[in-house]
């Protein structure tokens, strides 16, 4: 079963609605966490594959991680704010399957934190989602709104827990430390499209670069921890 | 950009222009209305309270707005932050309408560009807020404008607005009253390196901060970049990890970048001992190579030494005799080599070749080639050579001609670690006790040796009162020695010297003088290196005159604000050096060009013991490299990151740690006497066992 997960607050409640459009043709089924709403709202009753998760607390983007998965299932982690593509889902896994062998995870939005990564913003290498790349990277860390992996690959809630305003942080490290390569696949400008937010989901969080943010960083941060796709292909006749 | 700081704030009377009125020049406040505008305030009393706006009465909306220039922070990527308070009549806290850019229009009229928040819940306590912006294009013809907007009445108080490209790494300053930033909050993190003063700490400051430009820009060059800092860290594993990525692209490397892709990656297999792997890489490439002279048997010498005429040039065209053996070559040969016009080596490294070859056809060649070499670099020169054709090295052998002159100042504490050093150790202690400059104390202390370096540093001690003798209780390395002795040195200034280095008489005066003239705080001299029989080491990068760290002369305050030294066998020096560089700057050193010190490098010398060594060829043991990686990463990222436990831990998993352990002075004649008693109980309790060299005990000396 194809599955997407999304977590959204009230805050983008006119942004939701269209993500989810862009993406209801696409998968079996759409599961959206509402943190701070009341109840679940009534739109999501025009798309049958769409089931609303009220949490008994805001969790904040964790949402994500809180439905249980089956292993076999394919993994679409999506952002509230993003309008995907109608081939979105189904290159997504054609990505996957092309690295399946290597139990890759596959993201459009990608970071490479050098093995000196200092803690600034401007000290990482991104390739952002809205913009074109040339050819597939390996990297530290994807961004959680635009990954594919399979059910086996996802980490329990347990793992993900407390780290709202960092689950892409926290989901690098789950894929480090099981071995999964995480590959920023090629594409081409503007293939996603933000929406004009008011107000960034986890704004606090995401720019405060607390010292135990960064601990967890530098776990993931480095070259060194990361193989160059040729090897993870096998391909790769290279000497080095 | 620091919002704040663009103004000069002062209390200002509104200077009415439509509805609004300007603060400075940079700032502007903007109402829908007159009404709004008469029942404005805007205070900004101090730069410690910040920029108050108090509404009595909104109709309409007010506006803070700033002028941005694009071109200062153009970037896709913009992040704003805000420090501020607010209230509304009674009630805590204050709801900003929104905070945008905003851009001119053909009316000159300002419309919506891009909206960085909405409905921004300020509370009475002060509230930090980051935002991140996907910017649309800017366009450098049009006038852009960063907004606040209000529109209920309320107080808000702004202490630190900021606008940040995170791809530019620019910050303008929109507005601080203080210095609040993600560097100074507690609970953030700020990584050393960006405000470090060292030169290494700086180019990789610089080269971290390109790291956004990289993805868009000439990623191979910033990788290439990275990994020349990162070898200059010795974090060889970093490098080589780097370049296997970049190998992926080699096909598309223009040919210039290839060669300079090569020589990174010849460097960093040289230190790894991964020479197989090297020859093969350049048999691989080298058709994308653009260096000169190229053969591939001349490739093959940069790993396998032949010894051809050949490999003297290097593919770039430079001299490569830090690869090969000097003693591996006629004579003959090297004079036809080292005549040729087209070899740019430098006069230095021309009469140390010389001296390095001629020497093993006669001393009196040596002495004369060795002496061009100290007379233009203004040193001592040697009077004789001991022709006692005995099995001691060259250094034993030499005389100086005797000082002129000699010095006086204050004391001055000169350091010597010592480990079975019995047959150096008289050598390395004369030749400080004929320094020119005369008040100085030598403290030897003994690391526990098995052999009889005790006993000959007692006999020294016998002869001149200048020397003190110590002796450790259990062998605990070099670096402990150090800071035990430090805090024995009755001097105020300190220096160290290693028990089988040689010492020219003009040393410790040449280094003193610097101190008092220069104003730096660490003085070193350089040092050459010698075999046996006089050959010089040349090293992979070409130099064989090279910076001697163990050299190091500082005030006593230097090392008591930066010290001790860790607790380690090897790195101790290159990381006290680096800490002092990024904590004072570069003008916290000063090396004198000068070869004051004469090193035997041994078998016994840590450098080139197996297991610790860095030898010539650029090779580093795997200890060696772990140190320096954790230790450049903590040097670079902080405590935080990596803490100190952690890396003694990591050292004692490999077995380079020594736990400090007690020292004890001890009185020259007692030393002698209880030395030759225990010998004698050594002869009647059992046969003479030799040590064979096999203990595990930290060497004598210290590090390149």
């Amino acid at each position: 079963m194809n599955i997407i997960n999304i977590a959204t607050f009230s805050q983008r409640k006119d942004q939701i609605k269209a993500t989810a459009q862009s993406l209801s043709h696409q998968a079996d089924l759409i599961n959206i966490v509402f943190n701070d709403y009341l109840k679940v709202p009534d739109w999501i009753l025009e798309f049958p594959n769409i089931q609303g998760l009220l949490p008994e607390r805001n969790i904040k983007d964790e949402g994500k991680f809180m439905v249980e998965i089956q292993a076999d299932d394919m993994v679409m982690l999506c952002d509230d704010d993003i309008i995907y593509p109608p081939d979105y889902v189904a290159t997504m896994i054609s990505q996957w399957q092309k690295y399946a062998a290597a139990e890759a995870i596959v993201g459009v939005h990608g970071i490479i934190y050098p093995d000196f990564f200092d803690g600034r913003p401007e000290s990482r290498q991104v390739f952002e989602f809205r913009f074109k790349l040339g050819s597939p990277r390996t990297v530290s860390q994807l961004g959680t709104g635009t990954v594919v992996c399979k059910g086996y690959q996802m980490p329990d809630y347990e793992w993900m827990e407390g780290a709202a305003g960092y689950v892409d942080v926290r989901f690098a490290r789950h894929a480090l430390s099981k071995g999964y390569p995480l590959i920023c696949i090629e594409r081409d400008d503007h293939w996603l499209q933000q929406q004009d937010t008011q107000e960034n989901l986890y704004q606090s969080a995401n720019g405060k670069w607390e010292k135990d943010v960064i601990k967890e960083i530098m776990e993931i941060a480095g070259f060194l921890r990361m193989k160059p796709i040729g090897r993870i292909v096998g391909s790769s006749d290279c000497i080095l | 950009m620091d919002l704040l700081n663009n103004s000069r704030f002062q209390n200002l009377q509104p200077k009415i222009d439509s509805f609004g009125f300007s603060l400075d020049g940079s700032w502007f406040i903007e109402c829908s209305d007159q009404e709004t505008l008469e029942n404005l305030t805007v205070n900004t009393q101090s730069k410690k309270a910040g920029l108050i706006i108090r509404a009595e009465k909104v109709n309409g909306w007010v506006r803070l707005l700033q002028k941005i220039d694009p071109s200062e922070i153009f970037s896709h990527t913009l992040e704003f932050y805000m420090m501020a308070t607010g209230m509304s009549g009674d009630d805590p806290g204050y709801t900003l309408d929104w905070i945008e850019l905003l851009k001119s229009n053909e009316n000159n009229s300002l419309e919506h560009f891009c909206r960085i928040a909405s409905e921004v819940d300020l509370r009475i306590e002060e509230t930090t807020a980051t935002y991140r912006v996907a910017m649309p294009t800017f366009n450098s013809g049009i006038g852009y404008y960063l907004a606040i907007q209000m529109s209920s009445p309320g107080i808000v108080l702004f202490s630190d607005l900021r606008l940040s490209s995170l791809v530019a790494n620019k910050r303008l300053p929109l507005f601080a009253t203080r210095q609040h930033s993600f560097a100074s909050s507690q609970a953030t993190y700020s990584a050393p390196l960006i405000n470090a003063k060292g030169e290494l700490s700086k180019a990789l400051e610089r080269v971290n901060r390109q790291a956004a430009f990289a993805a868009m820009e000439n990623e191979v060059k910033w990788l290439l970049n990275y990994t020349e800092v990162a070898l200059r860290l010795e974090c060889y594993e970093v490098s080589l990890a780097i370049l296997q990525h970049v190998e992926e692209r080699a096909e598309n490397i223009s040919v210039d970048t290839f060669s300079w892709f090569a020589v990174l990656v010849l460097t960093t297999l040289r230190a790894l001992g991964e020479e197989e792997k090297a020859r093969r890489f350049m048999f691989r490439y080298c058709n994308q190579m653009n260096f000169k002279n190229m053969k591939l048997v001349t490739l093959n010498s940069l790993i396998m030494n032949n010894h051809q005429e050949q490999d003297y040039v290097l593919p770039s065209g430079e001299l490569n005799f830090a690869l090969m053996d000097l003693r591996g070559i006629q004579p003959e040969s090297l004079l036809k080599f080292l005549v040729r016009d087209d070899l740019n080596i430098g006069e230095e490294n021309r009469m140390l070749i010389s001296a390095s070859t001629f020497g093993r056809i006669d001393l009196g060649l040596w002495r004369f080639h060795m002496n061009n070499f100290l007379k233009l670099k203004e040193c001592p020169t040697i009077a004789e050579i001991d022709p006692n054709k005995s099995k001691r090295s060259v250094l034993h052998r030499l005389k100086f001609a005797p000082n002129a002159n000699s010095h006086n100042g204050p004391l001055i504490s000169i350091i010597m670690s010592v480990f079975n050093a019995e047959s150096t150790l008289k050598m390395a202690v004369q030749s400080l006790l004929q320094q020119s400059y005369r008040n100085i104390e030598v403290l030897l202390c003994d690391d526990a040796c098995t052999d009889d370096s005790l006993a000959a540093a007692c006999s020294l001690a016998q002869e001149d009162q200048r020397i003190r003798v110590f002796r450790s209780i259990r062998n605990q390395g070099p670096y402990n020695i150090r800071n035990a002795m430090i805090g024995e040195a009755r001097g105020d200034i300190i220096t160290f010297h290693d028990a089988d280095d040689m010492a020219l008489p003009t040393r410790i005066f040449e280094q003193y003088q610097a101190y008092m003239s220069t104003g730096a705080q660490m003085i070193f001299c350089k040092w050459l290196r010698f075999r046996f029989d006089g050959g010089i080491f040349f090293f992979a990068d070409q130099v064989a005159h090279r910076l001697s760290l163990v050299s190091l002369m500082a005030g006593k305050e230097l090392f008591e604000r930066f010290g001790p030294y860790r607790s380690v066998l090897c790195g101790g020096d290159s990381e006290f050096y680096e800490k002092v560089r990024d904590a004072l700057g570069e003008q916290a050193v000063y090396v004198i060009d000068k070869p004051l010190v004469f090193a035997s490098w041994s078998s016994t010398s840590l450098t080139r013991m197996p297991g610790y060594e860095s030898n010539e060829t650029g090779y580093r043991a795997p200890v060696r490299r772990s140190f320096s990686q954790m230790n450049s990463m903590q040097r670079m990222l902080g405590n935080d990151v990596l803490s100190d436990d952690e890396i003694d831990a990591a050292l004692v998993n490999m077995g380079v740690y020594r736990s400090p352990s007690a020292i004890e002075e001890v009185h020259p004649d007692l030393a002698v006497v209880s030395r030759v008693i225990e010998q004698e109980l050594k002869k009647n309790r059992k046969p003479k066992q030799k040590n064979g060299g096999k203990t595990k005990s930290a060497p004598t000396t210290t590090e390149s």
